[in-house]
């Protein structure tokens, strides 16, 4: 087994363990990022740390955990043998996908590294403020340029590894479309969104690099006075053009990150309750309407950005839409369980979590979708714990149940059932206690992405749910102590 | 099914470029329409024959690309020979046209238009040099008769890739001219 | 067996959450703030019989299928059961669209009225700038170039203009009451937003735009003033304050001399 093996089982466990490394680093950054908030004067955690610790903590998990573990690693590991192939289309180019992205993390944390410090304007780095250079602030020097061009070497890496997913499903499947399993299919439209949303993302952050590295004002307005600068050349850009850019992509990323774990859901619900998926067909139309009107709401990040109110009346409604494809799945889902037979099995259990915690979140995302309780909403941590919930949990959740139902392939052995079951319970009612009570903090109008909550008088009643939260991230983080135990073990079985 | 299977992954290659010229030519549309601080182009000579070495190019391949199916290996060296000179002639060109935009003072910063003429002519570039590359891998096989039947989908995906940049390019200098001259 | 009553309890927990006091927003003080209200609690109401059927039914099918020894049903729906709750789900989700857009206006909601008291606020790293035309009604010239914010001056506004001498600048805002208010919102660096709990509305501060931001305040007040889009490292301390007062005591305000 060589480590630039062609094979599409070891590529799938090369991102698996990449993914591994990726989540706990991006866990350590979150951890450090809770406890500054309940302990703003502890270990002299400036404000601009704080901020490129958040950068990089949502840069991470959504890139190299959600958009890599649901798709390449589960995908690469199982899709071909559901489909009846031998291998994926191109095993080179598989191979070269893997280590492209490889790159792109080594790339990303010299950004965090960088001098000057890691880049501060979130994952979704908007211009002026990314765009300007240092003189907006620390790490938005060399530390942002450096994470737009491990970006734009991650969306190469994604093109690739969508070419290679769509030819396997086309041209390679020894099944009729209609009969291949839901797994499959999802992963087939992901990777076509994969596609469509990395190849946008590619030429916007070329277009914000240009602006900081090439004199253009693709995206920076004339008259800027940035500290005590004035930006005289550059001239007539506009910052609303990165977020649609940057939303065209950021969208369907967010499907990306949860279609491979619905197709996994609906596996694991059916095998372990001994009954086929119900309603194959409406579950296939329904992903495919989630990926479509998922290509079509971008908009709904942008409500209060200043574009016009008719745009912003058409994604609310196609936003509301996608509403009832993802109703659609959860009856089924459900209906898949009854009249069967029940078996608990770890990879069961976070199946039935994943359902409980989409509806969840899906419900969030309702009030989300109405421009008028956006208004208030928008970046609160209203909006933190919907994303959390469905990403940080939900999408997670399909991992877990991904990794305990085949880890034979995965990790070579099963693993051992009764530490599932504890890792299970305590995770689940772990990520409520963490998420639930963030929705309230939204609620109180608590604005994210503040390094602190010591200036404003109306946070002050908050912290004690604050502190809470931060408990519960740290007793949650502890209890996948349990999953790591448990692979190791399954190691260790394999190697007798 | 491998045949056919680079062939798909060659269209999707292709949705990809389109949906990444796509998103550049959305955002000259719109920056256009932002300022007026939008100043004419004056598009170099050259580009008129680069065109036409790129087209030619096209045809000279694809004439190959039908020599070899009927076997005629030394017919297709020669033509695809010249196609890919021709290929790395349109490139040579190109950089000749940047060199003259740059002594007429038009640079990637000094305007809008001038910023998106660099952007979208540099990435079509950037295509054509992966093309050019793949032109000269099929050329190289082709000069030691190493072409067997199982090399001809190397033959048709690059024949198809460049026809897919000459149509990309058409549709470039189209948007250029509207736009930006 | 731990996964239905847990699932329960936390269905519970979420809703006594919902009933719990710190969990809610503060007054409200403007019709559209009551209004957002109103659509909250109407969108609370579906989204929580939705979220309890949804669970109620998993905690269902969990307990009744536990694994006996009985033989799997084979039975896939009754015709059209697709459809139904398709039909269903998009009727109610439509319901609650058009209900949340009715009341909705647009970011400069209500609509811009002959009479608005407007005043210019600039956002910029790390403060909040006001500006008020004074008892001539018209704003003094501005230039970037003239910005200068130790000589107290962060609007480059241009001294010479007559229109500028009776221009207030402060660093806090000032309102009267039940009176249409127009802000124009603009940035001078990055991107900030510009959000009142009370109002319950933000706006996001585009540098390059000027964006109008209409609000009636029917109560008396001090309440702060949050910037809610990332602008560097001092986002979480770019704080002022709106305080609304009564008509008299903003016109003497406005009319007295500048300090």
């Amino acid at each position: 087994m060589t480590v630039f093996s062609r094979d599409h089982r070891v590529i799938g466990r090369q991102y698996f363990y990449l993914s591994l490394v990726a989540v706990l680093a991006g866990t350590v950054l979150s951890l450090v990022m809770r406890f500054h908030l309940v302990n703003p004067d502890a270990y002299g955690i400036t404000p601009e740390l704080y901020l490129s610790l958040m950068t990089m903590h949502g840069t991470i998990m959504v890139f190299f955990v959600l958009t890599t573990a649901p798709q390449n690693a589960f995908g690469n590991l199982i899709l071909p043998r559901q489909i009846g192939a031998e291998r994926m289309a191109f095993p080179t180019l598989n191979m070269l996908s893997f280590w492209t992205t490889v790159l792109s993390l080594v790339v990303m944390s010299a950004a965090f590294l960088a001098q000057g410090g890691g880049p501060l304007s979130g994952w979704t780095a908007y211009p002026p403020l990314s765009a300007v250079g240092a003189i907006a602030g620390p790490g938005q020097g060399m530390g942002q340029t450096l994470w737009l061009v491990s970006i734009a070497i991650f969306c190469l890496a994604s093109v690739m590894s969508a070419m290679n997913f769509i030819a396997t499903v086309i041209d390679f499947r020894t099944v009729e479309l209609m009969a291949m399993p839901l797994t499959c299919w999802n992963w087939f439209v992901t990777a076509i969104l994969m596609l469509l949303a990395f190849s946008v993302l590619l030429p916007a952050c070329m277009l914000l690099l240009l602006d900081r590295v090439g004199g253009t004002s693709f995206f920076l307005p004339a008259g800027l006075l940035v500290g005590d600068q004035l930006l005289t050349a550059k001239s007539g850009g506009s910052p609303l053009l990165w977020q649609h850019l940057f939303w065209f992509f950021g969208h369907p990323e967010v499907y990306i990150a949860i279609l491979p774990g619905m197709g996994i859901v609906s596996h694991v619900l059916s095998v372990y309750s001994k009954r086929p998926v119900f309603g194959y067909k409406a579950m296939v139309y329904s992903s495919i309407a989630i990926a479509v009107l998922g290509l079509l709401v971008w908009g709904h990040h942008m409500f209060i950005s200043g574009i016009n109110p008719y745009s912003t009346m058409a994604f609310s409604v196609l936003t509301m839409a996608i509403g009832v494809p993802s109703a659609v799945k959860t009856f089924n889902w459900i209906l898949t369980l009854w009249g069967g037979q029940i078996m608990f099995a770890p990879a069961m259990l976070f199946a039935l979590g994943f359902v409980s915690m989409f509806v969840t979140g899906g419900m969030t995302g309702l009030f989300l979708a109405q421009p008028i309780l956006d208004q208030y909403f928008h970046d609160t941590y209203f909006v933190v714990a919907h994303f959390h919930i469905i990403m940080a949990v939900a999408a997670i959740f399909g991992i877990f149940a991904a990794t305990y139902h085949w880890a034979p392939e995965v990790l070579g052995a099963a693993m051992h059932a009764g530490l599932g079951k504890w890792h299970f319970y305590l995770t689940f009612i772990g990520c409520y206690a963490i998420f639930l009570p963030m929705h309230f903090v939204g609620i109180a109008g608590n604005p994210r992405r503040y390094s602190d909550f010591t200036t404003f008088q109306f946070l002050a009643p908050l912290m004690p749910i604050h502190r809470w939260i931060t408990w519960s991230a740290y007793a949650t983080a502890g209890a996948q102590m349990l999953f790591l135990l448990n692979m190791v073990m399954t190691w260790r079985k394999k190697k007798q | 099914m491998d045949r056919k299977a680079s062939l798909t992954g060659l269209f999707v290659l292709m949705c990809a470029s389109v949906m990444t010229f796509t998103a550049i030519v959305s955002a000259l549309v719109v920056r256009r329409g932002l300022g007026h601080d939008f100043q004419a182009m004056p598009l170099p000579w050259i580009l008129w024959p680069n065109t036409a070495m790129l087209l030619l190019s096209s045809v000279l391949l694809d004439l190959a690309r039908r020599q070899l199916r009927r076997n005629h290996r030394i017919s297709f060296n020669w033509l695809w020979g010249a196609g890919t000179l021709l290929g790395a002639g349109f490139l040579a060109g190109q950089i000749v046209a940047w060199r003259q935009l740059g002594e007429a003072g038009v640079y990637l910063a000094s305007n809008a238009s001038h910023s998106f003429f660099y952007v979208l002519t540099w990435t079509h570039a950037a295509h054509a040099a992966g093309g050019l590359l793949a032109l000269l891998f099929v050329a190289w096989k082709a000069f030691r008769f190493e072409l067997g039947p199982s090399r001809r989908t190397a033959v048709e995906v690059s024949t198809f890739f460049w026809h897919f940049l000459d149509v990309l390019w058409l549709f470039l200098m189209l948007i250029i001219h509207h736009y930006a001259a | 067996m731990l996964l239905a009553p847990l699932l329960l309890i936390f269905a519970a927990a979420v809703v006594w959450l919902c009933v719990w006091p710190p969990a809610w927003a503060p007054l409200a003080i403007t019709e559209l703030g009551r209004n957002y209200d109103r659509q909250f609690a109407l969108t609370l109401v579906v989204t929580g019989v939705l979220f309890v059927a949804a669970h109620l039914l998993l905690i269902y099918v969990v307990m009744r299928y536990r694994n006996r020894d009985r033989t799997v049903s084979s039975w896939c729906g009754f015709r059209g059961m697709q459809i139904l709750w398709t039909v269903a789900m998009t009727a109610t989700l439509a319901l609650l669209g058009l209900t949340g857009a009715r009341l909705w206006g647009g970011p400069g909601a209500p609509p811009a009225v002959p009479d608005m008291e407007t005043i210019e606020v600039t956002a910029h790293q790390f403060a909040w700038s006001f500006r008020y035309a004074g008892p001539d009604k018209k704003f003094g010239r501005t230039e970037v170039k003239l910005i200068d914010d130790a000589a107290a001056n962060p609007f480059g506004v241009d001294r010479h203009d007559p229109a500028a001498l009776d221009d207030r600048m402060t660093s806090t805002l000032r309102v009267p009451v039940d009176t249409e208010i127009q802000l124009l919102l603009k940035a001078r660096d990055v991107i900030h937003d510009f959000f009142v709990r009370e109002l319950r509305l933000k706006q996001d501060v585009v540098p390059g735009m000027e964006i109008p931001y209409r609000f009636r305040a029917e109560r008396l007040g001090v309440y702060e003033i949050a910037c809610s889009e990332l602008c560097g490292l001092g986002h979480s301390q770019m704080r002022s304050t709106m305080e609304v007062m009564s008509k008299a005591d903003y016109a003497h305000w406005i009319a007295s001399p500048r300090q």
